[in-house]
């Protein structure tokens, strides 16, 4: 048995949006089987009908009031969940500004009102919207940084070529980090501030040497991320060579670091030629780039994130930095090679970083040759997974699926990921990947299979999400946690060649 | 009262003040920038006076100056004639942009279920109105506006929002049918909008009644005219945009302008059968 019960709110016109949050919400109340808000239509009226949720509904409820109809187990239970629409619907109705409410700016022009001298947007509006909002930045003379992505490639070559003719950095679009002036912007972690000034066409890359750095003894004076569309060969690299140029100038930067996925060639010439011009040190990490042009032009060569940082350090404190402790991988990937079962030969990578995940591909192409391409690396941040989601570093729910999945493909014999701590990514990454991780193991373990588990734990021990904590998780749910990312690719290298030996071994 | 847009009543008709990322509205009036319309002080029922090119709420002390306003046409601008065939890879092509994103209410499942993606309509609003829809296109290529109007009469008022998710999908099959110069357009328009009195909520019937002269707002006519002739960034872009207004609305009227392009396609009304023939089968 159940009972049903309306309310009409008169002339109630709400974001359409906002109903759905309310109708979810009533949804999961206690006792709640249904719940619908739909303003009185004849059409609406007669689907509440239907659906028998119209019992004693007003008569007079017309098409611009609002009816809220719900079933419950019992009346108790109907009549709270009305006085929750009544509640939601009130703190849903716009008000006015009144004493004492904190001034909540809703546009760039309130914005600059309320904070005068401010110089710098954090612009993150849907991509449609994003470039109109920066030029109007520009033009009020503040440097952009610009989350959004999704804009056109025409409009980030207008906008960067308005900033480098008012002198001001366009930090975008789809730039996920930086750290001005000690400032996190964007997804970004608690390091120590220092001598290191960093420049990166590559969110998690950025992530991944400040914290390393951090990890080394070394700081940070700015982190300017410039998108990942920067060194391509329409946007010329305008915004790394801007940066590039601020940082051989500030006094509070020793070491200059340059960190990009592979740029268009003529780009990278231009940028090796501004490095070889800079006064200053500089460590050139192109994910798979030519390491003899960079030291031709008198920089420093990195292959990985992890070499960026480590070399960086040593340039910025005149002393070689302590190894990172994370274990012996080769011994590590032996046993987890015996735990797996015949076939379990290769690799699924559930990034949320896309550099990171660029970087484990060449990393595990330079082990594994062209048997690299049989394993599969995704990153889940990518436009393809995100376009009306948030980002996987937010929101984990797509790559806990994914994890899922691969636990039950027989041929899959180690998970790869990455953990990025830091402000704005989730409050509990590991935790909230941890039931996913679980069940994978588990549905490969019914299968009589193995399941090794390799994470690459980006963040620092000032980070909001508790640095031990989440790699207490890790560990304590059976994964293999790695001090970077690089040494993560090879350790879920050496499994798989590992149990691939074996394979060959036991014929 | 919104954030974005007042709208305010004169007689039977709404006219709206909206925020300039709205975009033009038939009865609209856009400002510049993006002020909080609901902190002007603003409040329902207070008195709205046209006096000479001013449009003034003494009781807020709110002057709109209309004199210096550039004018807009919500008349759909003259797009290029393209054939059966090439709206028909339009239309899939926008299709495999907006299916993944289709929000699951309203009539946006309509979207993956077009594309053909497996059961994605199955239970939804959207697989209640698909043969309500097929027999509309059926009287369309009929040549009987009169039952094409009848058709169209259930999706009045029906489904979620301010402006339910049918109203939404209306107002785009007639941008669509506008935009390629259907002969029953016009009659089809004027037929709906005289249906809509009473029968949806005022703000919506002020956009069925603005379709009814053949009048759209910029979203519906760029939206439009992105699926027609927009290159693949305003294609992608047109979409996107569509699928973050409102919880459905954007994709509503998505659907209907696809279904509006495509109305003289008989596979789209046998596509639109099928959704319904499958939820039967699967009952």
């Amino acid at each position: 048995m159940s009972v049903v019960r309306n309310r009409i709110f008169r002339n109630a016109y709400r974001d359409s949006v906002e109903l759905m949050r309310i109708a979810a919400e009533i949804e999961q109340m206690s006792g709640v089987s249904r719940a619908g808000l739909l303003m009185a239509t004849p059409a609406n009226l007669a689907i509440l009908s239907e659906a028998g949720l119209a019992d004693g509904l007003d008569p007079t409820a017309g098409p611009n009031d609002m009816v809220a109809a719900l079933s419950a187990a019992e009346p108790a239970s109907a009549e709270s969940a009305l006085e929750r629409v009544s509640a939601l619907m009130r703190a849903a109705e716009p008000e006015a500004p009144g004493e004492g409410q904190r001034f909540v700016p809703t546009t760039l022009g309130e914005s600059v009102a309320d904070l005068p001298g401010a110089n710098l947007a954090l612009i993150s509006t849907p991509g449609p919207y994003a470039t109109a909002e920066a030029m109007k930045a520009l033009k009020r003379g503040m440097h952009v940084f610009l989350f959004s992505d999704n804009v056109p490639v025409e409009d980030e070559i207008e906008l960067k070529r308005m900033g480098r003719r008012k002198g001001l950095l366009v930090m975008g679009p789809d730039c996920g980090t930086a750290i001005i002036d000690g400032v996190p912007l964007g997804f970004a972690n608690a390091v120590r501030r220092g001598t290191v000034g960093l420049v990166g066409a590559s969110g998690t890359g950025l992530q991944q040497v400040t914290c390393l750095l951090d990890a080394f003894g070394a700081g940070v004076s700015q982190a300017i991320g410039v998108g990942g569309r920067d060194l391509h060969h329409e946007v010329g690299g305008a915004m790394m060579l801007a940066a590039l140029e601020r940082l051989s100038a500030d006094p509070g930067t020793a070491v200059v670091v340059l960190i990009s996925k592979p740029p268009a060639p003529e780009v990278a010439s231009i940028v090796l030629r501004a490095a070889a011009a800079s006064s200053k040190p500089v460590v050139v990490n192109f994910l798979g780039g030519d390491a003899d042009a960079i030291r031709a032009a008198g920089a420093h060569p990195a292959t990985t994130f992890e070499e960026a940082a480590r070399v960086a350090a040593r340039l910025a404190t005149g002393t070689e930095p302590a190894a990172l402790a994370d274990g012996d991988a080769e011994p590590m990937a032996r046993a987890a090679a015996a735990a797996l079962a015949s076939g379990q030969t290769r690799i699924a990578g559930m990034y949320s970083g896309g550099s990171l995940a660029s970087e484990a591909k060449v990393i595990l192409a330079e082990l594994l040759g062209d048997a690299a391409r049989e394993h599969q690396i995704i990153d889940l941040g990518d436009d393809e997974y995100t376009v009306g989601r948030p980002h996987p570093m937010i929101d984990p729910r797509l790559r806990g699926e994914k994890i899922e999945e691969a636990g039950r493909d027989p041929a899959i014999g180690v998970l790869l990921l990455d953990i990025v701590l830091g402000y704005a990514s989730h409050p509990d990454p590991a935790g909230a990947l941890i039931p996913a991780i679980e069940a994978a193991r588990s549905a490969a373990e019914t299968d009589g299979r193995g399941l090794a588990v390799v994470a690459s734990l980006c963040g620092t021990r000032g980070d909001p999400q508790g640095f031990d904590r989440q790699r207490a998780a890790l560990v304590d749910a059976g994964a293999l946690v790695a001090a970077s990312n690089a040494r993560a690719a090879r350790l879920a290298g050496f499994i798989v060649l590992e149990a691939s030996r074996r394979e060959v071994t036991s014929r | 009262m919104h954030a974005a847009a007042i709208n305010l009543r004169f007689g039977s008709a709404l006219a709206t003040i909206a925020r300039e990322s709205v975009g033009g509205l038939p009865m609209g009036i856009q400002l510049g920038g993006e002020p909080s319309l609901d902190q002007v002080g603003v409040a329902r029922g207070m008195e709205v006076v046209l006096e000479r090119s001013n449009l003034t709420i003494h009781d807020a002390g709110t002057v709109v100056a209309l004199g210096v306003a550039a004018s807009w046409s919500p008349a759909m601008p003259i797009l290029p004639l393209l054939s059966a065939d090439r709206r028909g890879h339009r239309i899939a092509a926008t299709l495999r942009l907006a299916a993944p994103d289709a929000p699951a209410v309203g009539l946006a499942p309509l979207l993956p279920a077009l594309a053909g993606e497996p059961r994605a309509a199955c239970g939804t609003l959207a697989e209640r109105v698909s043969t309500t829809l097929a027999e509309l296109l059926e009287q369309l290529a009929a040549g009987d506006t009169a039952l094409a109007v009848e058709r169209a009469r259930p999706l009045i008022g029906l489904g979620p929002g301010a402006t339910p998710s049918g109203d939404d999908l209306l107002v785009g099959l007639l941008a669509g049918l506008t935009a390629i110069r259907h002969p029953q357009a016009a009659t089809l328009a004027s037929g709906v909008a005289a249906q809509a009195a009473g029968r949806t909520t005022a703000l919506s019937e002020q956009f069925l009644a603005d379709a009814g002269r053949l009048h759209f707002s910029e979203r519906a006519q760029r939206t439009t005219a992105a699926v027609l002739v927009g290159g693949p960034a305003e294609l992608r872009s047109a979409v996107l945009s569509a699928l973050a207004w409102g919880a459905s609305s954007g994709a509503d009227l998505l659907a209907g302008i696809l279904i509006g392009i495509g109305a003289d396609r008989p596979m789209l009304a046998h596509t639109l059968r099928g959704l319904a023939g499958r939820a039967e089968a699967a009952a």
